[in-house]
């Protein structure tokens, strides 16, 4: 896999008095679905914004493709979906706030054109463009907020706790759109307290606490540490727990998978030998 | 109802001693019923219900200068026009561009117009009487002192025709507004080389009337729900802790909003996709048609 983005060594503090991000050292690979994980306060999205170069590392480095990036090379390449999408919304139609972006890369007006459709056609959002964003639901404005950042063809994206605030068939619909960037071949990284999503979603978790990656591996491994678990602040998704009650009360059969949907979950008790 | 007993009171003064006084009694009553109907309070009424009907226009797809110019060049003619009845016609015109062809509901642009003909009204009726030594004039009243007031044939003309200038150049800006959203606006004063940094602070002032009215709302029910507007004092004390509470919050806001501009590679400068449509021949052929027949009437009137 090519490494797309790599952290070597980088702090940030706010004011100089709080240390948001003591010496984070981590490779992002292209097409890869990350769930950063963590508490309130860990550091998860300074350290989005200083992927995104909006935060410069008082210490430390970030590469890009393998170069050194300065901060406007990672604000091209590396977009940020903010969690209140009423804090990104600027302009007053869908059109000219999915332009926003792209016309900032100062792209001719016929790119900016075809960027714009091809972003709200991903999202669903035909018929949108000349819809003001402050009356739209805010399953609506998630997705304009998305539309932003795919109309600059980022190479990563990466998502400030996107589920928060969104009822659960809005929650389905951005999952469905999440897989579907994957597929198209996009990095994902998102921050996330719900850990069934998180579970579901990602193959790879990083865990912050207290501005320090304490857990960076596969998201199977990630929740099989009580401890790690414990010193984030979370919990065991449902049903890796279910997963792991099923294997204490079965020791006799070899339950080879964990699942992730409740379809999995059905195809492991069919396995079960009573 | 205020608007409606000042409209009653405007007219039969406007026109006493020029009409039969059973018509003009008539006339001003059945202005006075008109304007309160219209204009009667409803619980669905929003502050933002201009941007709603400038959403929903039919004309909303107009070319938004050639609105803004048209309405422009028409204002111009209706004050520059010494004859009342050319504000009348492009009162009358307006009403039927927003109402007949725009789509307007015909009592939310009565309602639109309400506001700003209050005062209108209010400065007219001070033209309207005057303050005199003598009792004169078609209309005296014995004022306070040894002075009355009077409203003379002079007077009365001096009102008609700022009334109807007013009224006129009124009726001009609320069709531009219930027609052409903000965003429009804006586009369409940057086509006219409008100063960068005025469009760029129109666009951002625009966005965070929704954003703070949000925030003022729910912190509004908030305070509400916890008994914090139950009596005057408990009121006033309540409202200074939310506008002090909402300087905050927006300056955050306003900080999280500047990240979130500056991640999508700002850099000092708003810009937006350019999307007004080109005019339409036939937009532009009414327009015209609209100008040169009222520039007409005016020449005519003046001859």
């Amino acid at each position: 896999m090519n490494e797309l983005l790599r952290l070597d060594n980088v702090f940030y503090s706010y004011d100089d008095l709080y240390p948001a991000l003591k010496g984070v050292s981590l490779q992002i690979f292209e097409g890869e679905k990350i769930a950063a994980l963590g508490s309130n306060g860990a550091g998860k999205s300074t350290f989005f914004l200083c992927c995104n170069g909006v935060l410069t590392p008082q210490r430390g480095k970030i590469y890009l493709n393998g170069a050194q990036a300065a901060p406007k090379q990672l604000r091209q390449a590396v977009g940020l979906v903010f969690q209140d999408p009423d804090s990104q919304i600027i302009a007053g139609t869908v059109e000219n706030e999915v332009s926003f972006g792209p016309m900032n890369m100062r792209l001719q007006q016929d790119e900016v054109r075809e960027r714009i459709t091809s972003a709200l056609e991903r999202m669903n959002l035909q018929g949108y463009e000349k819809r003001a964003p402050h009356y739209l639901s805010g399953g609506e404005k998630k997705r304009v907020s998305i539309a932003d950042i795919l109309a600059m063809k980022p190479v990563v994206m990466l998502f400030d706790e996107p589920t928060a605030s969104l009822d659960p068939m809005n929650t389905q619909m951005l999952e469905t759109a999440l897989n579907e960037l994957s597929d198209s071949g996009i990095t994902l990284v998102v921050s996330t307290h719900d850990v069934d999503f998180a579970y579901r979603f990602a193959t790879r978790g990083i865990v912050f606490s207290e501005g320090e990656v304490i857990a960076d591996s596969s998201i199977e491994d990630v929740f099989s540490s009580s401890a790690i678990v414990a010193k984030a602040g979370l919990r065991k998704p449902l049903l890796y727990e279910a997963a792991e009650l099923l294997r204490e009360r079965f020791p006799n059969t070899a339950l080879e998978f964990y699942p992730k949907h409740i379809g999995d979950f059905n195809e492991l008790l069919a396995s079960i030998v009573y | 109802m205020i608007n409606a007993a000042l409209a009653s009171l405007f007219i039969w003064l406007l026109y006493y001693g020029r009409l039969q006084s059973l018509l003009l009694g008539a006339i001003s009553i059945a202005v006075g019923f008109t304007i309160a109907v219209l204009t009667r309070h409803s619980h669905n009424d929003s502050y933002l219900h201009i941007d709603i009907m400038a959403q929903i226009s039919k004309l909303s797809s107009v070319n938004p200068a050639l609105k803004l110019w048209s309405c422009l060049a028409l204002m111009a003619i209706c004050t520059a026009s010494k004859s009342p009845a050319v504000g009348a016609c492009l009162f009358i015109a307006m009403a039927f561009v927003s109402v007949g062809i725009g789509g307007q509901k015909a009592r939310y642009y009565a309602k639109t117009l309400a506001f700003p003909v209050l005062f209108l009204l209010l400065s007219c009726l001070a033209l309207l009487v005057e303050k005199s030594a003598m009792p004169l004039g078609v209309l005296c009243f014995k004022g306070f002192g040894s002075s009355y007031l009077v409203v003379t044939k002079s007077s009365q003309r001096t009102a008609e025709l700022a009334a109807a200038r007013a009224l006129g150049s009124a009726s001009c800006l609320i069709t531009l507004a219930v027609s052409t959203s903000i965003s429009d606006l804006i586009s369409a004063l940057k086509q006219a080389k409008c100063p960068s940094a005025l469009i760029d602070l129109a666009y951002l002032i625009y966005r965070y009337i929704f954003v703070i009215l949000s925030m003022f709302e729910s912190m509004g029910s908030a305070a509400r729900s916890r008994l914090g507007y139950k009596d005057m004092p408990t009121s006033i004390k309540t409202t200074g802790i939310l506008y002090a509470s909402l300087l905050a919050r927006s300056y955050r806001n306003a900080e999280a909003n500047f990240k979130a501009m500056e991640s999508r590679c700002y850099s000092g400068g708003i810009s937006f996709i350019e999307s007004a449509s080109e005019p339409k021949a036939q937009h532009s052929a009414f327009a015209a048609g609209l100008i040169v027949s009222l520039a007409a009437l005016a020449v005519f009137l003046q001859q």
